[in-house]
């Protein structure tokens, strides 16, 4: 997926989820998406496993 | 150091400290030599050089064979051992290769195969092979010296080295051979690579859970800070009892496309 | 149109393949991985998927996640809120693993399979499981019941459906759910949840219901057929490891610790009343649901699903005792079948394609040889003649032994139907034993189950009408006919009844065949039927995991398409 695109993804989602909040009434909810997001960015590093082939016999 | 070589070997003396857990060893190390085994034969087609192909080849056979050693070593085991409850006991988290089953991206039974080969090329498969042997030689050793009370399995282990032996030379020499034709600085990075793969790897998988915890303890402070009235509004808000009725909404795509 | 359905990230990843309505592939994640219940983004499934449709992902039209993630992480966020400051470890990991992967889906599937985020849609949770149980149905028209833990707030709902229509009526939300109920005594007694349930079905048979009075405290019916749960008395709202309270103590004593002893026998079986009573709770609760949703769609069909509906002893109850004349359960009716049920919804519903499908069996999965390995050692026997291999396996059972049974396509769900099957004579009641103990490792009290040919089931068994199209895929449990309990001792349960699997003929030529030739020979055309798997794994994937099989336990011999390994 090329960066731009998977950028517009991202802000689609977070607006959706805005949105949604606000339709179903938690509304209250928006101050705190906007608190938690930043952190968003770093959990998505953490979590981010890298594909390097792991050596199979560093187990043993 | 001695006392450092007495921690290090401990953990693969426990590897055979008991019936069971010899069973889930032997079991263990089948999985990964016939995984291997076939990752190379999967390779086999897409290598253009007949030489390595058939070095290849026979590495792969190899595997495969040390795979049924292992295998028919532990179903011999476990005969004596009927009611063995280790076959469904996981094998101890360093033995178990299943715990990388869990992400794609750390599947450590796929990394030899035809994709990899080509997407490495051949100097780079080659390299990761003589590095992965050497210190599959190396580990293979310790297992061995720790089994003089077992000639049986010892003999396996025996017959085993003498393959990797040989996998480390052939690889060895065709690093060796192109390095003679030219190619040094392909064959230095792509064993740097290798080298530093190993490394590289276990420290990003250490600084993912230091991550992750670094990621708790943010969250967990937040949530006795700034996450307060927030908790004290959703108290405040009723929760839903009873029947709910869902809003009717246009039953086409544009309701598909929505996350919410 | 080719859609692609997926499920993942909570319990039983999956995915399945349908081509202009029809499912062509799916399969759970696990049998690829062999890690049981396996919730990962389920690549192997979708790769299996798109080989076995000659299909790749960029000539997939639509890809659907079976549930709505953005609502998912509201009510997440609302419980844990609510539930300050008890909340705090739960919260923690909860938003981790939401902020860092699950709230970016659209982005990650994208990025996985290589499409573009517009052809990502995304379906309801309970959307799903009502799609997977009435677009297979041979129903035109259906009310619909799903039942689970919770799918984004929803726990219960009510629905119904109409040629292609599918419409959710009304909806119960979480933290009532009974799926929950169940599980929080599933965890009380020591076993595993999303595992142990069927164990404590199992075990309930063997218990009175003592506790029934304890039970029924928890929950509240109101006159609309709506109930609450007394939610004092759980954790899961707000703790990620345990899901009962001490109220849950209170009425009940000590929880079991897993390594401790499961009391059943006569004396002393208070857990097996545990079990009776949760399970008789069940029971009454899903009959008022059945009621009342008949009176809000009034039709002769009932559709099931959610994992509620894996429960048979419920199922059966609904089917005598509702005013439904007829049901249909989707054969995997946890959340896996979501996978399929998403597909189904877009391709029916959203795109307003007339139901083109009934399903008629669940062979949906890879094929026995798929998984050959060219370094197994095993030395086998090929008999190419299809009536002497039969002669040659009949034989073996008549001589007691033990046959792993592996064919054609593994069943998409739970239950082995007779592609990747363990199979023993029903006559010798020695045989559950055996096979508990010595093969599959596992507790003494788990019953097996009878696969009967279907001319000959309802001289075995009390089968009740409407269940045609639910007893093929062991969805229903039936008594015994009192004359015939004899003739299948190791095939029924304590209390002689059976999730039976009823084998048509047409849907599997071959297994029908070999349960026929014993009949001829015995005069019981019944086979025990159970998964081939060993204890805490998956069932077998195909020939390589068998072997492996055959080499780790005490089976007596496997037969994979035509060759017979001993």
């Amino acid at each position: 997926m090329k960066f731009t695109q998977s950028t517009n993804t991202y802000i689609s989602t977070f607006l959706e989820l805005i949105i949604g909040l606000h339709k179903s009434g938690y509304w209250w909810l928006i101050p705190l998406i906007i608190i938690l997001l930043p952190l968003s960015f770093f959990f998505i590093l953490a979590q981010a496993v890298p594909i390097v082939a792991p050596f199979v016999y560093t187990l043993f | 150091m001695i006392i450092a070589k007495f921690i290090f070997n401990a953990r693969h003396r426990r590897a055979w400290s008991n019936p069971e857990r010899k069973i889930q060893t032997l079991e263990s190390f089948a999985q990964t030599e016939i995984d291997a085994g076939e990752s190379i034969l999967s390779a086999l087609p897409y290598v253009d050089n007949p030489r390595l192909r058939k070095h290849l080849e026979r590495h792969a056979k190899d595997e495969l064979e040390h795979g049924y050693l292992f295998s028919a070593q532990a179903q011999k085991l476990r005969k004596l051992q009927p009611n063995s409850s280790s076959i469904y006991k996981k094998p101890d988290k360093l033995y178990n290769l299943s715990r990388f089953k869990t992400s794609t991206e750390l599947n450590s039974h796929d990394f030899f195969s035809g994709e990899n080969y080509e997407k490495l090329g051949e100097i780079t498969y080659v390299a990761m092979l003589n590095i992965a042997e050497a210190k599959a030689e190396k580990v293979f050793s310790k297992h061995h010296q720790l089994l003089h009370d077992d000639p049986e399995t010892f003999k396996i282990f025996e017959r085993i080295l003498k393959d990797e032996r040989y996998h480390v030379s052939y690889t060895g020499k065709f690093l060796t051979e192109w390095t003679n034709q030219g190619k040094t600085k392909q064959v230095k990075k792509a064993l740097s690579f290798a080298k530093k793969a190993r490394l590289l790897n276990s420290i990003k998988r250490k600084s993912s859970k230091v991550g992750e915890k670094i990621g708790y303890l943010i969250l967990y402070i937040l949530y006795f800070t700034a996450i307060i009235p927030f908790a004290f509004a959703s108290k405040i808000s009723r929760t839903k009892k009873g029947w709910q009725y869902p809003v009717k909404v246009s039953q086409d795509l544009k309701q598909g496309h929505s996350q919410y | 149109m080719d859609i692609l359905g997926i499920s993942a990230f909570y319990h039983d990843a999956a995915a399945a393949l349908v081509r202009d309505g029809i499912p062509l592939a799916a399969a759970q994640e696990e049998r690829f991985t062999q890690i049981k219940n396996d919730p990962t983004f389920p690549i192997n499934a979708i790769n299996f998927c798109l080989q076995e449709g000659s299909v790749s992902i960029n000539e997939i039209d639509w890809i659907v996640f079976y549930e709505k993630p953005l609502r998912k992480f509201e009510r997440i966020l609302v419980t844990h809120l609510s539930h300050f400051p008890r909340s705090s470890k739960a919260f923690s990991r909860a938003m981790f693993l939401w902020l860092g992967d699950r709230l970016w889906l659209k982005n990650r599937i994208a990025s996985e399979l290589g499409v573009a985020p517009k052809k990502i849609l995304f379906t309801e949770h309970h959307q799903s499981h009502a799609a997977s149980a009435f677009f297979p149905s041979p129903f035109r028209d259906a009310a619909i019941l799903t039942v689970d833990g919770v799918g984004e707030w929803a726990t219960t709902t009510f629905g119904k459906g109409s040629e292609n229509h599918l419409e959710i009526i009304s909806e119960l939300h979480f933290p009532h759910s009974l799926g929950l109920l169940y599980s929080s005594i599933t965890a009380f007694l020591g076993f595993r949840v999303n595992e142990g349930e069927q164990k404590v079905m199992g075990l309930a048979a063997y218990g009175k219901p003592a506790y029934q009075d304890q039970i029924r405290s928890l929950l509240s019916f109101s006159n609309d057929g709506s109930f609450e749960l007394d939610v004092s008395a759980f954790r899961y709202p707000f703790d990620p490891e345990k899901s009962f309270g001490p109220k849950i103590t209170k009425l009940l004593g000590n929880e079991r610790k897993p390594d401790n002893p499961i009391l059943y026998q006569s004396g002393n079986s208070k857990h097996a009343d545990i079990a009776a009573s949760v399970q008789l709770v069940l029971e009454e609760c899903m009959l008022k649901l059945a009621n009342q949703l008949h009176l809000q769609v009034p039709s002769k069909n009932l559709c099931l699903a959610g994992g509620v509906a894996l429960n048979v002893v419920v199922n059966s109850k609904i089917l005598e005792q509702s005013p439904f004349e007829n049901i249909f359960i989707q054969p995997a009716a946890g959340d896996a079948g979501g996978a399929l049920g998403a597909a189904l919804y877009i391709y029916h519903v959203e795109l307003n394609e007339k139901k083109r499908f009934t399903q008629k069996h669940a062979f949906l999965g890879e094929k026995a040889e798929a998984t050959r390995s060219v370094s197994t050692r095993n030395i086998y026997e090929e008999i190419s003649d299809e009536d002497k291999l039969i002669e040659n396996v009949v034989h073996k059972l008549l001589n007691q032994k033990t046959v792993g049974w592996v064919q054609g396509k593994f069943e998409w769900g739970p239950r082995s139907l007779g592609h990747r099957s363990l199979i023993a004579d029903p006559r010798n009641v020695e045989m559950k034993q055996h096979i508990n103990q010595y093969i599959k490792h596992r507790e003494m009290f788990r019953p097996f189950a009878p696969a009967i040919t279907k001319e000959n089931a309802d001289k075995f068994f009390d089968i009740p009408k409407g269940a045609d199209s639910a007893v093929p895929f062991m969805l229903l449990s039936v008594f015994a006919l009192e004359e015939k309990i004899e003739f299948m001792p190791a095939a029924l349960h304590v209390d002689n009844t059976a999730r039976v699997q009823v084998v048509d003929k047409d849907s599997d030529p071959l297994f029908h065949k070999l349960i026929s030739r014993f009949g001829e020979q015995t005069g019981v055309p019944i086979l025990l039927n159970t998964s081939l798997n060993l204890q805490g794994q998956p069932m077998v994937r195909g020939e390589n995991q068998a072997t492996d099989l055959l080499q780790k336990s005490q089976l007596d011999c496997l037969v994979v398409e035509n060759r017979i390994y001993n």
